[in-house]
């Protein structure tokens, strides 16, 4: 069981650091991180904030993208390909399959933040002259929020084509970081219908906010432990919520 | 019986309407330990969906299928199994070691334990030079080869080929059946479904026949295959077709190794060489002509056509008839 879980993690990770949407993306990391250095001083006094606040949006985007791009045809894929026939023939079972694509497309997705954050940490103690580690705070609530996003890109792969796949991915996250300001808007037109369905989406989507802790950061607004339990406990129920859906799909799932 | 079908039904629905499209079944029929069965019907008879049933890849709509007497869908079950699947396609940004340790892990191999056993099936399988070779630059038969490495990462007691001799050469087709062989003389069971009969005639012990989704021949190759002598054929130089055919001897053609004349089995031999000889004749070979599979499988084939070509206003009355 764990053997199989291992060889696909690594068959998972092994093909997402050989594609070269990895490659373009962290190439496109050192930029967005090296560029918040260079536009800083332009800001007018503002250079930390601006360098954290680019740095650290550049980890969550930049690694959103590679959880969706890579992840929405992780299962369609092998099923397109046909390279599950082979699979589905051994002494594996579904969650087999699933846990491991979800932690090689983490490994992934894990090796980026990792750099990018290093990368954030190195710029940020050249323009602060000091060590902030609290800039990980940030970045340890971001990589829940992209194990959130990967098991939800997971999902979308065994149910629908990588396109549509990745829009809904998208549609997911912006809805997920605007939920509570799409309740309040709807409150503010007063028709019923609209605010049932403001607050249906705002109940049933998580909250992506709870995990977004960067401004806090920033402006040195502490965050406090038992928050940080909260919210990485929040994502992590949705995570192993959308993973076992992802679970049923693909057992029930048959290959004509 | 190692793998055994009882009254297993695959019904095909319209995802639309969910009315029935295709059906294949009802199967009954068992492979026994040890032999070469081979699956045998056209494209679209339902070879490959009864196989993707045996493997798990597809439910059955009725019936069940047991393998070492447990359910088909047991993990232990598929652990004895290996299966080669139809067109089979790899990870291709893996090289051949990689894949096969990737496949070796799936059985719970260790690394070490899934190395060995990598070299030694790239080594009998002709791909020892290729270990470091990604997949994406393989040709089509040494994906063929690949793919039956992995059916054998396991050391499997029951093999299931879908279709492994098609789109090889005669070399890689004459490696394939060697490597089939080598499997039984190993006392491994192998289940193969192929459309190339003279394959087919060369390594099964057993055939089974499909045809429209429903098995309508089951039968050991010695049965099938008609051992007594249906004709001579007696190849001749020195002669013209038209000196030979003037004979009568039996139907006269030309080949590359000179004029062969087909006579009937119950024919005098001595009676024969004596009058070709008269004509001046060198008799080059005398070879008897037995049934092929091929012969047998169009055979039953043509019977089982033969009430779809018929005239649809004779159906219409040969039905009202039997009402």
């Amino acid at each position: 069981m764990r053997t199989a879980i291992v060889a696909f993690a690594k068959n998972t990770y092994k093909e997402g650091v050989r594609d070269r949407i990895f490659l373009m993306v962290g190439v496109f990391g050192v930029i967005a991180v090296i560029s918040s250095f260079i536009i800083g001083p332009l800001s007018l006094g503002e250079q930390v904030r601006i360098t954290q606040d680019v740095g650290l949006a550049a980890i969550s985007i930049l690694c959103f993208a590679v959880a969706v791009l890579i992840g929405t045809g992780i299962v369609y894929r092998e099923i397109e390909r046909r390279t599950i026939y082979t699979i589905v023939a051994k002494p594996v079972r579904g969650w087999h399959f699933i846990l491991g694509k979800f932690l090689g497309l983490n490994a992934i997705v894990g090796l980026l933040v990792v750099f990018m954050a290093a990368l954030l940490l190195g710029v940020n103690a050249v323009v602060t002259r000091t060590f902030e580690p609290e800039i990980l705070v940030a970045v340890l609530l971001t990589w829940f929020e992209l194990l959130l996003l990967t098991s939800l890109s997971i999902l979308m792969s065994t149910i629908c084509s990588p396109i549509l796949g990745a829009i809904l991915t998208f549609l997911f996250y912006f809805i997920g970081h605007a939920s509570a300001d799409l309740k309040e808007l709807a409150t503010r037109f007063g028709s019923p219908m609209i605010k049932a369905v403001a607050t249906i989406i705002y109940y049933a989507l998580p909250n992506l906010e709870y995990l977004n802790v960067r401004s806090k950061v920033i402006h040195d607004i502490p965050v406090s432990l038992s928050y940080i339990g909260f919210a990485a406990s929040y994502a992590l129920l949705y995570t192993i919520a959308f993973l076992m859906v992802a679970v049923i799909f693909i057992s029930r799932k048959e290959y004509k | 019986m190692i793998l055994r079908f009882e009254s297993v039904t695959k019904v095909f629905r319209s995802s639309l309407t969910l009315k029935p499209t295709h059906t294949i079944g009802p199967l009954t029929f068992g492979i026994e330990p040890g032999e070469i069965f081979g699956y045998l019907g056209p494209n679209g008879a339902g070879k490959t969906t009864t196989i993707k049933m045996a493997v798990g890849l597809l439910k059955p709509s009725k019936g069940r299928i047991s393998c070492f007497g447990k359910d088909v869908t047991c993990m232990d079950v598929r652990s004895r199994i290996g299966f080669l699947p139809e067109h089979p396609y790899f990870y291709q940004h893996l090289t051949a070691s990689e894949l096969l340790e990737f496949y070796g892990g799936l059985f719970g191999l260790g690394f070490e334990e899934a190395r060995r056993r990598a070299v030694h099936l790239l080594d009998i399988t002709g791909l020892a030079k290729f270990g470091k070779r990604r997949i994406s630059k393989f040709s089509k038969g040494m994906l063929q080869r690949i793919g039956f490495a992995q059916a054998l990462m396991n050391d499997p007691d029951l093999v299931i080929l879908d279709e492994p001799l098609a789109g090889l050469d005669p070399v890689g087709r004459k490696q394939m059946r060697d490597l089939i062989l080598d499997l039984k003389q190993n006392g491994k069971t192998v289940f193969l479904s192929s459309h190339i009969l003279q394959d087919i005639e060369m390594i099964c012990d057993r055939v089974g026949i499909l045809w429209e989704g429903k098995i309508v021949k089951i039968a050991r190759v010695e049965e099938i295959l008609d051992q007594s002598i249906k004709g001579l054929d007696i190849c001749v130089e020195g002669i013209s077709i038209e000196s030979a055919a003037n004979l009568n001897l039996g139907k006269v053609r030309r080949t590359h190794d000179g004029i062969v004349i087909t006579c009937p089995a119950d024919t005098d031999t001595d009676i024969v060489i004596q009058r070709l000889m008269r004509q001046g004749a060198r008799i080059r070979s005398i070879l008897p002509q037995r049934q092929t599979l091929e012969d047998y499988f169009m055979a039953e084939i043509g019977d089982l056509r033969q009430p779809m070509r018929r005239d649809p206003e004779e159906s219409l009355a040969s039905s009202e008839v039997s009402i």
